[in-house]
């Protein structure tokens, strides 16, 4: 399991490169998030799930939810499309939102988004 | 970086090296850009993606558009046409080119939706990166100009690539734009692209030899013909045209086509989109998923276990048991494998 966290959260501002933080985390029958996952993202204010869909419709459904969201909200994104670690840090980047992170379960990935 | 940000453009961006530096360009001279990229379905960069083969580095199938707006600052919407894009690709004004590409449809369509996102954005122009000369079908000067004009939009296209062979438009005439700043490139040389590429700093984009849209791929034209020729149904922004890229397609009968996955990504794939379709395979055998389009009937089920026969791991023996599953029942057939000349007649 792999948890990536961009860094300290600061708002809105765009951050640097993800800064990968390694955890050991116990196998668990329960498929939530552990503990030390949850510590590193804010609870989201909408949730997305785009599992089963492959880029750009992830993209395309990120950006029409946030544009109905206020700045500062948090979005999770729910994808299986292992491009969306590439295509999703490069849409905020040129939209001005900071991509916080993700962390993985199974195939699943789970990617924040705070509206800049 | 001039910082004077009144005037905006809204630019058709692929990502592609081209529109790229035609945005570069017109930010140097401090105009802000907006850009548009239309999602046709027919990407093969999308196509890939759908298979998921695992062992795809992410990277090299990345969205080149998001990728250059990234890189370039800009915000590149990404906007969803796929059902009325294929309108065009079925019967385009102005022809189809070598394979099944409309590229004067295409490009007129796609200046089309973006004039109509101009108010919107706030943009006073339009801009592409296209190039006078490079592309057979759509970029001599007599296209660009029928482009223009069907696209609702003389004058106020700006191709800041090759301005200096094209009229002066109204942004030029208008100060908006520096025409002096534009470039003159023509022709299917890269040289001068690449040189200025080198001058802003841009080492990151595509090969830019095109092969981004199935549409200009023989194998993937073909298919698509006989879909449009048969009944069969195709229904755009869904698995179907992805599914025109994957495996071995066979036409069994005017209604049932049969797609053949050639090895584990593409099984799983077909196995992921069967819905409520045949699908056949050779138990207890390396075997393929044999995915039918069409209802057949018993004939044809022979037909098609017989061919599935011939692509697993027992082709060489003399009956094979193949299973045929759907969701509401199965059944089981020994067959001969299928012969290399009904497979010949067959192959689309």
């Amino acid at each position: 399991m792999r948890v990536v966290c961009a860094g300290p959260h600061r708002g809105s501002a765009i951050l640097s490169r993800p800064v990968e933080v390694e955890e050991r985390v116990r196998e668990r029958q329960d498929p939530g998030a552990s503990p030390s996952e949850r510590r590193c993202f804010p609870p989201p204010d909408e949730r997305l799930d785009t599992v089963g869909l492959f880029c750009p419709i992830p993209i395309i459904k990120t950006a029409a939810r946030m544009r109905g969201m206020k700045p500062g909200d948090v979005l999770e994104i729910l994808s299986d499309d292992r491009v969306i670690l590439v295509d999703l840090p490069n849409w905020c980047k040129s939209t001005g939102h900071a991509f916080l992170g993700y962390h993985e379960q199974s195939r699943e990935m789970h990617l924040f988004v705070r509206k800049g | 970086m001039d910082k004077r940000t009144a005037i905006r453009a809204l630019g058709l961006i692929s990502g592609g090296l081209d529109s790229t530096l035609a945005a570069r360009v017109l930010l140097e001279q401090g105009i802000a850009v907006h850009g548009l990229n239309f999602s046709t379905g027919f990407c093969t960069n999308d196509q890939r993606r759908a298979v998921g083969r695992d062992a795809e580095e992410p990277r090299r199938l990345r969205n080149e558009a998001l990728r250059a707006g990234a890189d370039l600052g800009v915000e590149v919407e990404i906007v969803p046409v796929e059902k009325e894009y294929f309108g065009i690709v079925a019967h385009p004004k102005f022809g189809h080119g070598a394979n099944m590409n409309p590229c004067i449809d295409c490009r007129i369509f796609m200046l089309r939706k973006a004039r109509s996102r101009m108010d919107e954005v706030g943009a006073s122009f339009l801009f592409t990166g296209e190039v006078l000369g490079q592309r057979p079908m759509s970029q001599h000067l007599a296209a660009m100009q029928t482009i223009e004009r069907e696209a609702g939009l003389e004058g106020l296209l700006l191709r800041p690539l090759s301005a200096h062979h094209l009229p002066e438009t109204i942004p030029e005439k208008k100060g908006w734009v520096d025409r002096a700043r534009l470039l003159a490139i023509t022709g299917r040389s890269r040289k001068g692209q690449l040189a200025l590429a080198q001058t802003f700093g841009i080492d990151e984009f595509p090969q830019p030899s095109g092969g981004c849209c199935s549409l200009t791929d023989a194998t993937f034209s073909r298919r698509l013909r006989d879909i449009l020729d048969h009944e069969v149904p195709f229904e755009p922004g869904t698995e179907d045209p992805v599914l025109l890229k994957v495996g071995r397609h066979f036409r069994v009968s005017h209604r049932v086509k049969v797609i053949v996955g050639r090895d584990e990504a593409e099984n799983r794939f077909l196995e992921r989109v069967r819905r409520g379709r045949w699908a056949f395979e050779v138990p207890d055998a390396g075997s393929p998923l044999v995915l039918v389009q069409g209802e057949p009937d018993e004939a044809e089920r022979k037909v098609i276990a017989a061919i599935a026969a011939r692509y697993s791991s027992r082709r060489s023996e003399a009956l094979v048991q193949v299973r045929a599953t759907k969701e509401d029942g199965s059944e089981t057939f020994q067959v001969t494998p299928a012969a290399e000349t009904l497979l010949d007649a067959a192959r689309i």
